[in-house]
């Protein structure tokens, strides 16, 4: 069981997923319940397959679960209409995952721009991603495509492409995890960075290293929530 | 925002909607000129049959009707009617100055009657502007003629003194020279008669009056003759140009011919007199644009043909006591043809004509109701070749559209590749916010502007073909041919295919230095392709000719230049040919390729010496190449005309001289409408497939 360290955002009820594989089903999820506080930089850590991932897309509305709910601020996230759903991924959730997904047709700052054209398109976009894509140290970059970028940069441009609307929850998918180790640590400080100004980050990994950056970890076995640990404040 | 940002993206990126968008213009350029010709064809054949025939025509039989005087009298009366015109028609024979019988249309008319039913004058080829045109062509034709004798006057004498060696080589540059003069003589010749016999003479007063005038027919024959108008095609010796004129080898103008015709008996019966012949005098020739009539036509005096026919009024006298005239026997016509007053149609007047005719018929027993009297529209007269060329029209549409179906069938494979290669991005759109029926609109909004660019592109193409069918008609048929279509198309495919490859890489290095190129792999897939498709459409041509005999000039020419006789078999000779015409082909291939390398080296990513070599040899081997190709295209091109009889138009064939063509804003904006909505359709399965994707199941699975 998870205890909230601040004012819920995202209260977590109950949740069961199942998935048909190779004519097996597979119980992913068990009944998970948990709690997250605004401004708290989470960190679900599991073995492979363990449903970390399966628990993030449920969070932001990606995938809907067999039974139990999400409630972001205190709706539930599955009684809205699909539009509706789409649109408060749009507005109120920022992912970032383990393979960047950046646009190859794209550059870095129309990638980054993208969250924020699919959305209602807030004013001046153009300079806000250029201010988001100069935090993440990438200026001299906004002209280049993803090909022409080194994994680390890639994935700056999609922790600014996961701003960009000003999102309430960041949703990172093993951010660190196609990044060599000072690579990773770059990123993970830009997270630190994000935390320490507010933002609301549930990140999922299967290092335990890198879960010692949150200020709270769950761990996820055999689809149940295990252990609690609150490695920071 | 985002979706327009897409889908122009997918279009600069991609090379395989430029696929789609050509499959689209070309099936919109297909349909429009198709359905442009058709429509050309039924609005020539409409206007030309209202024209030629007036809009009703009342005939019988060939033993011809009588009282046509008086019915043209009462139909006059008619409101509906605004002219009537009486002719008298049979077949005949007529003796050309060639000593050639053809069997023509004699048709006897009074030219300003019917002028003022149909559009006789319009047709008259001899005119004042005419012979102004025909002079200027006399002139030039005239200078080159002399500047070719001058030659020929010269090479002669040289031939005269010159040793067994040269004279061979003379006399063949004397017989090229004498084979240019052939038709340059004949036309000069020709014309200088035709401006004799109009000398202080005015031809269209000739063709209107259909006499011979004093000081026309030279020489001047003892016996009188009357004026005849020929169409023009009758003449075979009147070679038509692509811009409607004619090159006129052996005019007939004031030439006297005999005619000769085979009288009928009111009951139908050949007159016991026999066949009747008199001499006319050309006067005129006569150009309608419709080959039928052209070719078939000729005119004369009313008067003199029925009476040449026996179907003037004459006595019938008693059979024991041939001075006792007993009875009279009335005129007789063939046909009446009726305009109809304006705002009338030819259906109201027909139906104003039969009412007045069965009126009129009634009194004389000697002249038959309906439908014994057939009184029709031209519509109703062309209606045979208007409804098959409809038929035509619309078949033609039906296996163009399902042709055009091609493109859906290709646009749905393309799409539904790209969203397959696109999912991930598409689960990536998802999962950033984008709503499904905002992914759709992706795709939607893709093909939209393929089938918009591709239709207007279309209908450009469409518009060239349409207006220079006849000159594309001619030049396929002509001058190139099968040299253009079978060799000459894929070498300028694959040549476009390398410019286009090398324009790309230079503005690719121009603009974005630090960027791999990709030329490789292009050129590489062009190269086999336009190959493949030279090797494909040759050996077309062996299995249809059956032999060899089109690169017989190719090898004759190898022969000369290297005095290696090439091999026996003709499929080895052909073999030979087609490979040397490959090696051409893929020289040049290789010259770009070294160009694109050079270009290359300046990005850093090739040897200088293997750059180099490959341009060296890229230059070398397209020199030879081309040399052997050019050396053999010209006999090579009449090879392929003559082996594969290519003729795309013939005007005997069809009803006119001309491809007739119209097209239509309306159809032409249908048509691209059709090619919006199938670019649309294409695309609707990919775009629902695409907005169905799972983001979960792409995100998953990296």
């Amino acid at each position: 069981m998870s205890k909230p360290q601040a004012q819920p955002i995202v209260r977590v009820e109950a949740l069961h997923k199942h998935y048909h594989m190779g004519g097996e089903d597979l119980h992913v999820l068990r009944g998970v319940d948990l709690t997250v506080g605004r401004g708290e930089w989470l960190a679900v850590l599991g073995a492979s397959g363990s449903g970390k991932s399966t628990l993030l897309h449920l969070i932001g509305g990606l995938d809907t679960p067999d039974e139990g709910n999400v409630y972001f601020d205190g709706q539930s996230v599955f009684e809205l209409p699909l539009p509706k759903r789409d649109r408060f991924r749009n507005q109120h959730c920022g992912f970032v995952f383990q393979f960047y997904h950046l646009l190859p047709e794209l550059n870095v700052l129309e990638n980054t721009m993208l969250t924020g054209m699919i959305g209602t398109r807030p004013a001046a976009l153009r300079e806000r991603a250029a201010e988001l894509l100069e935090r993440v140290g990438l200026t001299e970059r906004l002209k280049h495509k993803p090909k022409q970028l080194s994994g680390g940069e890639r994935q700056r441009v999609a922790i600014a492409r996961a701003l960009i609307n000003g999102p309430d929850l960041l949703l990172a998918d093993e951010p660190t995890g196609n990044l060599d180790r000072k690579t990773g640590e770059h990123i993970l400080d830009l997270f630190s960075e994000l935390h320490a100004g507010g933002q609301t980050i549930i990140m999922v990994t299967h290092d335990a290293q890198i879960a010692d950056r949150s200020n709270r970890e769950l761990t996820l076995d055999g689809g149940r929530l295990a252990a609690v640990a609150t490695t920071a404040e | 925002m985002y979706k327009l940002l897409l889908t122009f993206r997918y279009l600069r990126r991609k090379l395989i909607p430029l696929f789609a968008l050509a499959a689209v213009a070309l099936c919109v350029a297909m349909l429009i000129t198709v359905i442009s010709i058709m429509g050309g064809f039924v609005d020539h054949m409409t206007n030309a049959g209202s024209k030629l025939m007036g809009d009703v025509r009342l005939s019988t039989g060939a033993e011809g009707f009588p009282h046509y005087e008086q019915l043209i009298d009462e139909l006059k009366k008619l409101p509906e009617v605004e002219a009537a015109a009486v002719q008298v028609k049979t077949w005949g024979l007529l003796k050309t100055p060639s000593e050639r019988t053809l069997v023509v249309e004699v048709v006897g008319v009074r030219p300003d009657e019917i002028n003022r039913v149909t559009n006789y004058s319009e047709t008259v080829y001899w005119t004042e502007d005419r012979l102004a045109e025909q002079r200027e062509r006399y002139r030039e034709n005239k200078a080159r003629y002399d500047e070719l004798e001058r030659r020929f006057l010269k090479l002669k004498d040289r031939y005269a003194a010159a040793d067994e060696q040269r004279k061979a080589e003379l006399l063949e540059q004397l017989r090229k020279i004498d084979d240019e003069q052939r038709d340059l003589r004949f036309n000069v010749i020709g014309l200088t008669q035709v401006f004799d016999a109009y000398a202080g003479v005015d031809p269209e007063s000739l063709a209107m009056s259909l006499n011979v005038a004093e000081g026309f027919e030279k020489p001047a024959n003892p016996r009188p003759a009357y004026g005849m108008a020929v169409g023009i095609e009758v003449n075979t010796a009147n070679m038509r140009h692509e811009d409607g004129s004619y090159n006129i080898l052996r005019p007939w103008i004031g030439q006297r011919l005999p005619l000769t015709v085979l009288p009928l008996t009111s009951a139908g019966n050949v007159s016991q007199t026999g066949a009747e012949s008199l001499d006319f005098v050309v006067v005129n020739e006569l150009h309608s644009g419709l080959f039928d009539t052209d070719s078939k036509r000729v005119y004369v005096p009313f008067d003199v043909l029925q009476e040449m026919l026996q179907m003037q009024q004459a006595e019938l006298v008693d059979e024991m006591d041939p001075t006792k005239v007993v009875d009279t026997s009335p005129a007789r016509a063939s046909s009446i043809m009726v305009k109809a007053a304006p705002d009338v149609s030819p259906e109201q007047l027909r139906e104003a004509v039969s009412r007045q005719y069965a009126q009129f018929q009634q009194p004389y027993s000697d002249l038959l109701p309906e439908p014994y009297m057939s009184i029709v529209t031209w519509k109703q007269l062309l209606s045979d070749l208007i409804r098959t060329v409809q038929n035509e029209k619309n078949l033609m549409l039906f296996l163009f559209m399902g042709i055009s179906g091609v493109s859906v069938i290709l646009i749905f494979v393309i799409f539904y590749m790209t969203v397959k290669e696109k999912t991930r991005d598409i689960g990536t759109l998802r999962a950033l916010g984008a709503s499904q029926s905002g992914i759709a609109s992706i795709f939607l909004m893709y093909a939209g502007v393929i089938g918009v660019i591709g239709a207007v592109i279309g209908a450009v193409i469409a518009v060239l073909i349409v207006r220079n069918i006849n000159e594309i008609h001619t030049w396929l048929g002509n001058g190139f041919g099968a040299c253009v279509v079978i060799v000459g198309a894929p070498l300028a495919l694959g040549l476009l295919y390398a410019a286009v490859a090398a324009t790309h890489l230079v503005l690719r290095a121009m603009f974005d230095w630090s960027a791999r190129t990709t030329y490789l792999r292009t050129t590489l897939i062009g190269l086999p392709t336009g190959l493949l498709m030279m090797v494909v459409a040759n050996l077309l041509v062996w299995l249809v000719t059956g032999d060899a005999k089109l690169v017989g000039s190719i090898n004759r020419q190898l022969v000369q230049l290297t005095g290696i006789s090439p091999p026996q078999s003709p499929v080895l000779a052909y073999a030979l040919s087609a490979g040397v015409v490959a090696v051409a082909l893929a020289a040049l291939f290789a010259v770009i390729e070294g160009q694109m390398i050079v270009i290359d080296l300046r990005l850093g990513h090739r040897s200088k010496a293997k750059a180099a070599a490959m341009f060296v040899l890229g230059v070398v081997a397209a020199a030879v190449g081309l040399a052997v190709v050019f050396l053999g295209v010209d006999n090579l091109t009449a090879q392929l005309n003559e082996a594969l009889g290519i003729t795309i138009w013939d005007r005997r064939v069809y009803f006119f001289d001309r491809i007739p063509t119209n097209m239509k804003t309306h159809e032409v904006l249908i048509i691209c409408f059709l090619a919006l909505f199938a670019s649309l359709c294409g695309a609707l399965i990919p775009a629902l497939r695409a907005s169905f994707t799972d983001p979960v199941e792409t995100l998953r699975y990296e």
